[in-house]
């Protein structure tokens, strides 16, 4: 999974546009690489279910990867342990029905027009520049999930289980090969098909040769839609 | 559980119309109490996350999935083989509605709902299925409603679908649901875009009235479709923003694949492919999982079909004390 995040997260260094996002009807490029994950606390039926959200910069190569969501998984994934999401959740369930959706509607709204509370954003799994679920850890086949009305996620990632299968090659000879399949869903309005089909197949490219994540990327691609000039060089 | 039994034991498709016998399907787990529906009760005992995200997640459409599953068939279609005289008209159909039955007394929370931004179980098992009445462009088509019980066995599921489908699969007969869509297609554009409206409300606040439940193929535990049987490839279909229903099951074609073991000899495997859509606000993704891996092993082995399950689990969500033991 460290390895798919890593890649992920450099596949973004280079193909930038897969992280804008559109907020009513209006195309921004976000101004972090953040991933929102669902981690269960026990894996059992009663198990405490949370969603962590994982800051990287694009130069994160995969030692610092893994060093991040480390130190973010010891911050929650202690039984009883409360994260910002936990703790606003608690909160909102306190609250009678008709005020709840009352609350939610302003919070949309706000998010809207830019204005939504920063707790809110730094809690919410949905203000994120991916999700992504690991099926594969529970056992199951990889999905599709759809994407969040509420929030900027505009690609959602699932990995589904390890499968092996058996490949006749040219020559008749049977080759085992041990597989995973990651299933996409994404936001057609950030970019055009091609520009995705070119970042999938950078992203295989990645995956064929892992040893270039253990370096920092030589360069990091900035959005250029936003055709404004650079302050930080 | 034994209540069920002998009232399954009551059920004799000669004396009883198909609407008693739902009203004899129906669980009797829990008091009704103010909060609950007259299909539902409220699920209070939850995560603080899971009880907050219906109302971040709204609608059926934002919170869909999209789940799949290969499953063998060689092993089942020889069970079928086995069963011909003893469980007349059974079907690969029928053994994955009963898997499914048989998966619902075990994992209750699949039969919950979400209806405006609340969380609901179900007090009953259903099956929305769309058949044609005769298999041609032309054909009629109409929904039947089986209604079954957790404690249901293959030969119980086979019997009941089967007077649904009695009932209802004769050309030129008349259901509920077609009833309700005649009476409502001579309405004019206007009226009828204020009736479904007033429904749509009504059902969110629970006062619906029950009749265009019972013919609502929209309100229930699973909508399933066999599209293998008219030979294509199982389908993704959406969940309906109208209704309860919170799973879509679609049935594939049967299909034959080889594969190459670890001797390099090749195997032929016939295959059908299962294609769920499912409402992930009814329980998260580590409980879907294990479901589907309890699916799986259950159509693995679809002898345990024959005989009801040895417990029936319910929705520790609804937290009441339970009013039938």
């Amino acid at each position: 999974m460290l390895v798919v995040m890593a890649a992920l997260v450099r596949l973004y260094s280079q193909r930038p546009y897969l992280n804008r996002f559109i907020v009513w009807n209006k195309v921004f490029s976000r101004n972090h690489i953040s991933i929102s994950l669902v981690i269960k606390r026990s894996m059992s039926d009663e198990g405490e279910e949370t969603v962590i959200k994982i800051y990287f910069l694009p130069t994160d190569s995969l030692e610092d990867i893994v060093r991040k969501v480390a130190l973010v998984l010891e911050e929650n994934q202690q039984v009883g342990q409360e994260n910002s999401s936990d703790a606003i959740s608690n909160v909102l369930a306190f609250f009678p029905d008709f005020l709840l959706r009352t609350i939610i509607f302003g919070v949309k709204q706000l998010d809207r027009i830019g204005l939504m509370p920063k707790l809110f954003f730094e809690a919410s799994p949905f203000h994120a520049s991916l999700f992504l679920t690991n099926l594969g850890s529970i056992g199951i086949e990889s999905i599709y999930h759809h994407l969040y009305e509420f929030g900027t996620c505009s690609v959602f990632a699932a990995m589904g289980k390890k499968s092996r299968k058996n490949e006749v090659s040219k020559d008749g000879t049977v080759t085992p090969t041990k597989s995973m399949l990651l299933k996409f869903v994404l936001d057609e309005r950030i970019c055009d098909g091609f520009y995705y089909a070119s970042s999938m197949r950078m992203l295989e490219k990645i995956f064929a040769d892992p040893s270039v994540l253990l370096l920092p990327p030589q360069q990091v691609v900035v959005d250029k839609g936003v055709g404004k000039r650079r302050i930080d060089k | 559980m034994n209540q069920y039994k002998k009232k399954a034991y009551l059920w004799d498709r000669k004396t009883i119309k198909s609407d008693k016998m739902n009203d004899l399907n129906k669980l009797k787990y829990f008091k009704w109490r103010f909060g609950d529906r007259y299909d539902g009760w409220r699920v209070r005992k939850v995560d603080a996350v899971f009880s907050v995200i219906p109302y971040f997640l709204r609608t059926r459409m934002d919170a869909q999935n999209f789940f799949e599953e290969k499953v063998d068939i060689d092993h089942i279609e020889e069970f079928i083989k086995e069963h011909k005289e003893d469980i007349p008209d059974l079907s690969i159909m029928h053994i994955v509605m009963a898997s499914l039955v048989r998966l619902i007394s075990q994992r209750p929370h699949l039969n919950r709902y979400v209806i405006w931004n609340k969380i609901f179980a179900r007090n009953h098992v259903n099956f929305s299925i769309a058949v044609k009445r005769s298999l041609s462009d032309e054909g009629e088509e109409t929904l039947i409603k089986p209604y079954f019980l957790p404690t249901d066995t293959l030969q119980d599921i086979v019997r009941k679908t089967k007077l649904e489908q009695e009932n209802n699969q004769k050309v030129g007969q008349q259901n509920s649901s077609d009833m309700i869509s005649k009476i409502l297609g001579f309405l004019p554009e206007f009226l009828l875009r204020f009736v479904v409206f007033m429904l749509l409300h009504l059902d969110k606040v629970g006062l619906m009235p029950k009749f265009i439940n019972k013919a609502s193929p929209w309100h229930s535990s699973i909508f399933l479709t066999n599209i293998g049987s008219i030979g294509v490839e199982s389908i993704y279909h959406h969940l309906y923003e109208f209704g309860t229903c919170s799973m879509f099951c679609a049935m594939g074609k049967k299909s034959r694949r080889y594969i190459l073991d670890k001797n390099g000899d090749f195997k032929s495997r016939k295959s059908i492919q299962l294609k769920f859509v499912l409402d992930e606000r009814i329980c998260d993704g580590f409980y879907y999982a294990s479901s589907m891996r309890l699916l799986n092993k259950i159509l693995l082995d679809p002898t345990v079909l024959l005989l009801p399950p040895e417990n029936v689990n319910i929705d520790e969500g609804v937290g009441r004390k339970r009013i039938d033991i």
